[in-house]
């Protein structure tokens, strides 16, 4: 009943994208608006058909009807109601259905916003374009990811459940939906991009019309990320929040891209340039969700991550490949109407900062791609595999980091057009001293080593911009201000500051002490005193929990614990972490007890700053929302730069500029 | 803003203090930062760099199963011998397959760490070879019917 | 741009070669760079109380077998290898000796009263017999020729006929 019930929905969110791709061609092609205008129609099919295999899948898990497939593999009567409505995205068949119904929400979206426009071919191809893409992902749930299989089940079976690891904490409801609706969100101007080029209207209008859904899909991204590390953080209990595994890698590289794009196109609507580039972008954002989605659920690459691995991986490959054959083709076909009007008038301009912004994103997009499949490509070529960690993407990747974080400085006060040392003098000069006299507090208090001090200059410096940047536009438009493309630009560049100084710090002030506890023991680790009182066994519905009592600064009861789950073989450990603004207390049970008096070992971390990791995050949140507020229309008088001065005495002209 | 600072003379020498005071304290915290101290600092570095054979990507230092630990024993073990940090992954690797985290610099996995390199340099080359272009091509000049426009926008404000 | 659009076209088209043709992760196993080399030295106290050393076995086919009580593939292999000592503890030719891991001696000696086995198991607290035989994840067993060389790791749950096999196969080829 729920298998057919879901089968319906896809087949018919399928048919409609089919036919939807196949109506709008036609009308694109013989200009016929009244075709065009179905566009709406389909795309609410679509949705509807998404809507309807969510529901039926969700309903499958809720009544645990295990003759579905999917349910019999993944779900289980002892699954708590919040996982097991998040069962869904515990594997890839679930998880393809939840990207097909984001997608198609966002493809209803924008049929919406551009309902007026329909029969703007400009709309039309872009709304085909996602409509492709809808069919693609229905065409893989009806293939290689079908989660509505029908089984014949005996009465009283009762499934595994979903993978363990995806049932300890509550942020598995949360972390993937945001993470696809940032993903798929680039889905948008992906469309707009491809229907740019193949319209021949290469204008900066589609980059206006699409730089909300933009921002909110960079914003999901965001989170989604930060989410993630907060996830293996709480739940993977080993001590990390990020490993450079390919998952993690998968979801970095069009965040890396996207965030390329976020300032590129700047340049693009201020003076018309890189319009090759800023395509070019998106459309590598766009790929590399699919490549992404390829190297974890493929099964080619190991992962913590990879739950699941089927013969998808196929369907992806030829996906992306298609994808980029698209891209370059139409890019080559448009190439000459691609030249930029626009030009650079001096390197000192937020123009060029700008660009070596770019060239800075993109090696990072290219280490950590290179990274991530170079062992698949040490292996066609030697045969012989090579693992590539994180002590390489740190030595690669954090003189990168330093090098945007001084960008991230310089940039914004760069006027655009030109400058003058003399004023870039007079705009740094505070940010600078910061830099310094934090770069000679951090080392009078004991702080070495180069990368660790310089992260805390630059954070200074490029922190000190962006204040100086906020507090100037609220002085001048008070709580105006804080909202707009800049001034929220601006506290996301706080946010990550915050990161990037919480990274540092954690990475260079981290202790670990592995020690046995005798019960009742009390032992003093970092400064924190650790009391074990007791070993309790706990049986839950889902698992059976060996649950470690610890007191930390005579204070609450932390309970780290290792879990057995019914149907999975190895233990899960779950750690247990006391967050403190400071540093976090982070305990994992290396050892049980053998007896009910006898030693446990323990694995405790001093986690310093890792909350300000998560607080960071929210802050760039909270600038991403502000940066996407409804703002003031810029009017076309407006001075768009710094006034270039001339010789003699400037005249007095009103201060639009950009300070 | 506070009114010495407009002093271009006030803030050249400010400049000056301020580069002197990051290259001091820069340099102080590059050359004192020393080799691990204790046995459990280096074993942790040395585990960082070794993939724990069972665990997907983790490495022996941030995993609890039961392979990283008996590494992690073996390293604590050869530390207190006295062996350096190559020696013991060397002999670590002499049992495991494709323990290595960190890819040779030399022969093919070599390509790892030239490669984006030399694409930074690339791009960098063609950031600047570009913005030169730009700066060369021929400043265009406002035509009559610019102006207009412009003077039209100016009325309507 | 043309060159620059020809070069990533023929970059991503490498990309997409070399990854369409790779195996999933989980078939590149039982390789051990130990194979075709003498056996890494076993020294120690069995749970008998007695003290072991694997080179008193020259001359005999030895199955070096790593266990743990706590895991469940290794449970299940128990009655082959005890079959398979069984099998073998009247000719003398082959014989079997399991290395702890990750295991304490207390909970083996439970394990083994219990479960029956009489052939030699050897605690390795600190688990480096383990690293020195490379072990990533119980079971794993390795055979040892009569001279000392290590010539298979077989990673998971083993049966004495599945030796046997191998055994018989090493004997017939020339070594």
């Amino acid at each position: 009943m729920n298998a057919a019930l879901g089968t319906a929905g896809i087949v018919l969110g399928f048919a409609a994208s089919c036919l939807g791709v196949a109506t709008l061609a036609v009308g694109l092609r013989q200009k016929r608006p009244r075709l065009l205008e179905t566009g709406w129609t389909y795309s609410l099919l679509a949705l509807l058909g998404a809507i309807v295999a969510v529901v039926a899948m969700q309903r499958a898990l809720i009544t645990r009807d295990f003759s579905m497939g999917f349910v019999n593999d993944h779900g289980s009567s002892r699954t708590p109601a919040l996982f097991n409505v998040a069962t869904m995205w515990s594997a890839l068949e679930g998880s393809i259905l939840l990207w097909v119904a984001i997608l198609t929400g966002y493809t209803v979206h924008v049929a919406r916003k551009f309902r007026a426009r329909l029969t703007d071919p400009l709309v039309g191809m872009a709304l085909l374009v996602m409509l492709v893409v809808c069919a693609f992902f229905f065409l893989l749930i009806l293939g290689p990811a079908n989660p509505f299989t029908t089984v014949s089940v005996l009465p009283g079976f009762d499934g595994p459940g979903p993978n363990p690891l995806l049932q300890e904490h509550i942020l598995m409801a949360i972390h993937p939906p945001m993470l696809y609706l940032g993903y798929v969100g680039f889905t948008v101007p992906f469309a707009f991009a491809i229907a740019a080029l193949a319209t021949g209207r290469l204008g900066e209008g589609w980059l206006l019309e699409t730089r909300r859904a933009t921002l909110t899909a960079w914003g999901f991204l965001t989170i989604g990320i930060i989410l993630g590390a907060w996830w293996s953080y709480e739940v993977l209990g080993w001590g990390g929040y990020w490993g450079w595994d390919p998952v993690e890698n998968a979801s970095l590289l069009p965040w890396l891209t996207g965030t390329a794009y976020l300032h590129s196109v700047l340049v693009q609507e201020r003076r018309g340039m890189l319009r090759v580039w800023n395509l070019s972008l998106l459309c590598a954002t766009f790929s590399l969700t699919i490549l992404g989605t390829f190297l974890t659920r493929s099964g080619v690459l190991e992962s913590v991550h990879a739950f699941s691995d089927s013969d998808i991986g196929v369907w992806l490959l030829s996906f992306f490949a298609l994808t980029v054959a698209v891209t370059l083709g139409l890019i080559g076909w448009r190439g000459d109407q691609l030249r930029s009007p626009g030009q650079i008038d001096s390197p000192l301009s937020r123009e060029s900062a700008f660009l070596v912004n770019n060239v800075l994103f993109a090696a990072f997009a290219f280490v950590v791609l290179l990274g991530t499949v170079f062992p698949l490509i040490a292996e066609a070529v030697n045969g012989r595999g090579v693992a590539v960690g994180p002590p390489y993407f740190n030595r690669m990747t954090v003189p990168i980091g330093l090098a945007l974080l001084f960008m991230m400085a310089v940039a914004p006060v760069l006027p655009w057009r030109k400058a003058s040392t003399e004023l870039l003098s007079k705009r740094l000069f505070f940010p600078a001293w910061a830099a310094a006299i934090t770069a000679v507090v951090a080392v009078a208090l004991g702080t070495r080593g180069f990368g660790t001090v310089a992260t805390f200059a630059l954070g200074a410096f490029a922190g000190g911009a962006a204040l100086r940047q906020v507090v100037l536009a609220t002085r001048r438009q008070g709580w105006r201000g804080f909202v707009g493309r800049a001034n929220g630009g601006m506290i996301v560049h706080l946010g990550v500051v915050i990161i990037a100084v919480a990274i540092a710090t954690n990475g260079h002030f981290l202790r670990e002490v592995e020690t046995s506890f005798e019960p009742g023991q009390t032992l003093t680790v970092g400064g924190h005193e650790i009391t074990y009182l007791r070993t309790v066994v706990v049986e839950e519905r889902n698992r059976t929990a060996t649950k470690v009592s610890v007191q930390i600064d005579g204070d609450q009861i932390y309970e780290p614990a290792l879990s057995r789950y019914p149907g999975f073989g190895s233990l899960i450990g779950t750690p247990s972490v006391k967050t403190g603004l400071r540093e976090d207390v982070y305990i994992t049970v290396t050892r049980l007890p053998e007896g009910a008096d006898g030693p446990v070992v323990l694995r405790v971390i001093i986690q310093p700053m890792a909350l300000w990791l998560w607080v960071g995050g929210g802050v760039m949140l909270l600038g991403t929302i502000l940066a996407a507020w409804p703002g003031r229309r810029r009017l076309p008088t407006d001075a768009v730069s710094a006034l270039i001065p001339l010789d003699g005495p400037v005249s007095a002209a009103p201060g639009r500029g950009t300070e | 803003m506070i009114d010495w600072v407009r002093d271009p003379r006030v803030r050249r020498w400010g400049w000056i203090v301020i580069a002197a005071l990051i290259i001091v304290s820069m340099g102080r915290a590059t050359l004192e930062a020393g080799p691990p101290r204790t046995t459990a600092e280096q074993v942790r570095v040395i585990g960082a760099t070794l993939k724990c054979p069972t665990c997907r990507s983790q490495s022996v230092a941030g995993s609890d199963s039961a392979a990283a630990k008996a590494i992690r024993n073996e390293i604590t073990q050869r530390v207190e011998a006295g062996e350096s940090g190559d020696e013991i992954r060397r002999a670590i690797s002499a049992t495991y397959d494709d323990v290595q985290l960190i890819p040779q610099a030399s022969g093919f996995e070599g390509l790892v760490w030239i490669l984006p390199v030399f694409v930074l340099v690339l791009a960098l080359a063609g950031v600047a070879t570009g913005v030169a272009r730009w700066r060369s091509a021929t400043t265009r000049h406002a035509t009559e019917a610019d102006r207009a426009l412009v003077h039209e926008a100016l009325d309507k404000r | 741009m043309l060159i620059v659009a020809v070069v990533l076209a023929v970059v991503v088209a490498l990309l997409i070669a070399v990854l369409a043709t790779r195996s999933p992760s989980g078939e590149r196993s039982r390789q051990s760079p130990l194979l075709g080399r003498p056996a890494p030295a076993i020294v120690g106290i069995t749970l008998a109380g007695e003290g072991f050393d694997l080179a008193d076995y020259r001359g005999r086919w030895v199955v070096v077998n790593f266990f743990a009580t706590w895991c469940i593939p290794c449970v299940q292999e128990h009655p082959e290898l005890a079959e398979f000592q069984a099998l073998h503890a009247g000719t003398g030719d082959a014989t079997l000796v399991s290395v702890l891991f990750d295991n304490t001696a207390d909970e083996a000696q439970a394990f083994f009263t219990e479960n029956g086995g009489d052939w030699p198991v050897v605690a390795d607290e600190v688990g480096a017999v383990g690293v020195d035989y490379g072990v990533a994840r119980v079971p794993e067993s390795f055979l040892v020729t009569p001279s000392g060389i290590v010539v298979e790791r077989l990673v998971g749950g083993v049966t004495a006929a599945e030796i046997d096999e191998l055994i018989a196969l090493y004997e017939g080829a020339p070594e």
